[in-house]
């Protein structure tokens, strides 16, 4: 690998204040490099402040969430759907155990022996 | 981020205000952090009530008040990582939502620009996931090359190779549809 080119991947992995500056300045490919991955660099950078425009439950969902935390029930508020249809397996899924639990207890009862 | 570290110790002393306005001023930009990580906004969503779940949970241990900014995004960052190796094999449809400045210089310029930052947002979430995630956490939130490894399980010198790849791809977009980025002219005029 060239000087050239071990500088030029300095300048995409590491940014351009990465390199000698006394090379960049002296050499014009490495020069125009800098200058593309500069202007990368400060694009990416710019976007931190550019933002999406979240759902409109999204923040009421999350300040019940806190309201919540405060009674350490944070897990309850998830309102996704995701989060809903988990619920609502879960619910069933505790139904069901229930529901067997008392089909032993009384299944057992009747299989016990008389006694005199 | 609208959060100072005052807000910040209210909030670990349990003020509820302070929870609400600590969620408030920083809701939307986790958000916006799990949307360009997951490029679908029912996931982003969903990734960023798990992350104030856990930022609620963690809180009161929190040292470093006038860090909560990077603490959350690397909160949220974790959440969608996990939720994005669960989902590899499935076919998520991909957002185009537009990112809007909130606080731009004036109409004008934003207008001007705004077709750039959209053609940017576009070749990012383009990237392929291995490519896209290490330019989101490292160069548009800033997370350094360690943190950004931790966050994805590979170590810095993976991150430096895949973010030499991600840059060079976006440089090779944006010079297709913006000739001004190709070089060579802006040397020249």
């Amino acid at each position: 690998m060239s000087y050239c080119e071990e500088i030029q991947r300095t300048l995409w992995t590491e940014g351009p204040d990465a390199v000698p500056a006394s090379h960049v300045d002296s050499c014009d490919i490495c020069r125009q490099e800098a200058r593309r991955a500069g202007d990368v660099l400060a694009a990416l950078s710019g976007m931190r402040a550019r933002m999406a425009t979240p759902p409109t439950g999204l923040e009421p969902a999350l300040l019940e969430l806190a309201s919540r935390a405060r009674r350490g029930r944070a897990r309850e508020v998830v309102t996704h759907p995701k989060f809903l249809k988990g619920a609502a397996v879960g619910a069933a899924a505790a139904a069901a155990a229930a529901t067997a639990a008392f089909g032993l207890i009384v299944a057992r009862r009747h299989a016990r022996p008389e006694v005199a | 981020m609208d959060v100072t570290p005052e807000l910040v110790r209210a909030a670990q002393d349990g003020d509820p205000a302070a929870m609400e306005e600590l969620i408030a001023g920083s809701y939307r930009a986790v958000y916006t952090l799990a949307l360009r990580l997951m490029r679908n906004p029912d996931d982003a969503a969903e990734a960023t009530q798990e992350a104030y779940i856990r930022m609620v949970r963690s809180l009161k241990r929190f040292r470093e008040v006038g860090a909560f900014p990077t603490w959350m995004f690397k909160i949220v960052s974790n959440v969608c990582m996990t939720e994005m190796k669960k989902r590899s094999k499935r076919d998520v449809p991909i957002s185009t939502e537009a990112m809007v400045d909130p606080s731009p210089a004036d109409a004008e310029s934003d207008a001007v620009g705004r077709v750039f930052w959209e053609e940017l947002e576009g070749s990012v979430r383009r990237l392929p996931e291995v490519y896209r995630s290490v330019v989101v956490l490292r160069d548009i939130y800033g997370m350094s090359g360690e943190e950004t490894g931790d966050v994805l399980g590979i170590s810095p010198g993976a991150v430096k190779v895949r973010l030499h790849r991600a840059r060079k791809r976006l440089r090779d977009e944006l010079a297709g549809q913006f000739p001004e980025w190709a070089g060579d002219e802006r040397e020249t005029a």
